[in-house]
C-alpha cells in the first residue's frame, strides 16, 4: 500500500514545499493537493494556495514522488483546459502526475467568484463528459466531441502526457453515478470514508466494473486517513499534570 | 493500517494540517511513516 502526504492549502508555499521535499527524502510515495480557491466555512478569507500552480512548482523541484490533485473540481475549468494542463505537468514531472477529478461541491467559492454551481445531476453529467473529453485528447491526435455540455472540433493536444495513459482518478463516493463513472473511465478512485464504508463502496465499484465488463483490479483505490500524534509524556508535562 | 491494506486499499493519503508546523510536522510525518510502513508493506 502506498503512503502519501496531503499538504493543506492554508499554509504558505514555502511550507508546502518543505513538506513535499521532506516526503520525497524520507520515502513517502506521493504528494496530493486540493483544488479550491478559498476555504470553506469560517476561514474563507484566509490565505489559500492554488492547486495547479503549486503542483507545477513542486513538479519542477521534487523529482521522485507522484504528484496529484485531490481533486480538481470539474466546474472550475473547461475539461480541454484541464487536459492541457495535466499533460504539461506530466511533462514537467517526467510522468508522475495523477489527474484527480471530481464533480465539484464547494458552493461558497462558486458563489464568490461567479462560477456556475449546477445541480448535482448536471455536475455529474458534466463530469462524465469531461472524462470523455480528457481521455480523447490524451489518446487521439485530434478530438471531435459533441456533448450536451462540451463540444470540441478537431482539437489537438500536443505534447501528449508522458504516461500512457495518464492516470485519471475519480474522486467521490456516490454509488449510483460517481462510482459508475469511475468504473467506466478511471485508472484510480478515491473517496473519504472510514474503513467499513470504504469496503462497502469498493464492493459497489466492483459491481459496476462487472456490469461494464471491466476487471476491477485495474482500478486502484485510495482514501484519506487523519492520523493524530500524541506528544511524549515528558517530565515537564508529568510535573504539570500532577501539580493540579 | 494493516486493515486498510488487507481490505484492498492501494494508497493511504495523510493530511498534514493537524501535525503542527516546521520541524514538528516533519517529525510527525517521520513517526507516522515508521509506524505505517511495515503494515503497508504487508507486515505489522
Amino acid at each position: 500500500m502506498k503512503l502519501s502526504v496531503w499538504p493543506g492549502s492554508l499554509q504558505p508555499y514555502e511550507e508546502i514545499l518543505a513538506v513535499a521535499k521532506h516526503a520525497e527524502a524520507t520515502g513517502w510515495d506521493g504528494v496530493w493537493f486540493a483544488d479550491h480557491f478559498m476555504a470553506d466555512g469560517d476561514l474563507d478569507g484566509a490565505p489559500f494556495e492554488e492547486a495547479w500552480t503549486t503542483l507545477s512548482a513542486l513538479a519542477a523541484v521534487v523529482p521522485r514522488v507522484r504528484l496529484g490533485t485531490l481533486v480538481i473540481g470539474n466546474t472550475y475549468r473547461h475539461p480541454a483546459v484541464l487536459a492541457k494542463m495535466a499533460a504539461s505537468i506530466d511533462q514537467i514531472s517526467g510522468g508522475r502526475f495523477v489527474l484527480g477529478l471530481g464533480a465539484g461541491w464547494q458552493e461558497n467559492e462558486h458563489l464568490a467568484y461567479g462560477i456556475p454551481f449546477y445541480t448535482v445531476r448536471e455536475r455529474l453529467a458534466r463530469l462524465e463528459e469531461a472524462c470523455q473529453v480528457i481521455q480523447g485528447l490524451f489518446r487521439d491526435e485530434r478530438t471531435t466531441f459533441e456533448g450536451h455540455h462540451y463540444q470540441l472540433a478537431n482539437a489537438p493536444l500536443s505534447p501528449k502526457p508522458v504516461q500512457i495513459p495518464l492516470p485519471l482518478m475519480i474522486g467521490g463516493g456516490g454509488e449510483k453515478v460517481t462510482l459508475r463513472i469511475a468504473a467506466r473511465y478511471a485508472q484510480e478512485w478515491n473517496t473519504r470514508a472510514d474503513l467499513e464504508t470504504m469496503i462497502h463502496k469498493m464492493g459497489v465499484l466492483d459491481g459496476h466494473c462487472a456490469d461494464l465488463g471491466r476487471d476491477p483490479a485495474t482500478i486502484t483505490r485510495s482514501t484519506m486517513a487523519l492520523i493524530g500524534i500524541s506528544r511524549p509524556f515528558s517530565r515537564e508535562t508529568r510535573s504539570a499534570s500532577t501539580s493540579r | 493500517m494493516k486493515a486498510y491494506a488487507d481490505a484492498g486499499i492501494d494508497e493511504l493519503i495523510v493530511p498534514d494540517f493537524n501535525l503542527g508546523r516546521g520541524e514538528e510536522k516533519c517529525a510527525a510525518l517521520d513517526r507516522i511513516l515508521a509506524c505505517a510502513r511495515p503494515a503497508a508493506s504487508g507486515g505489522g
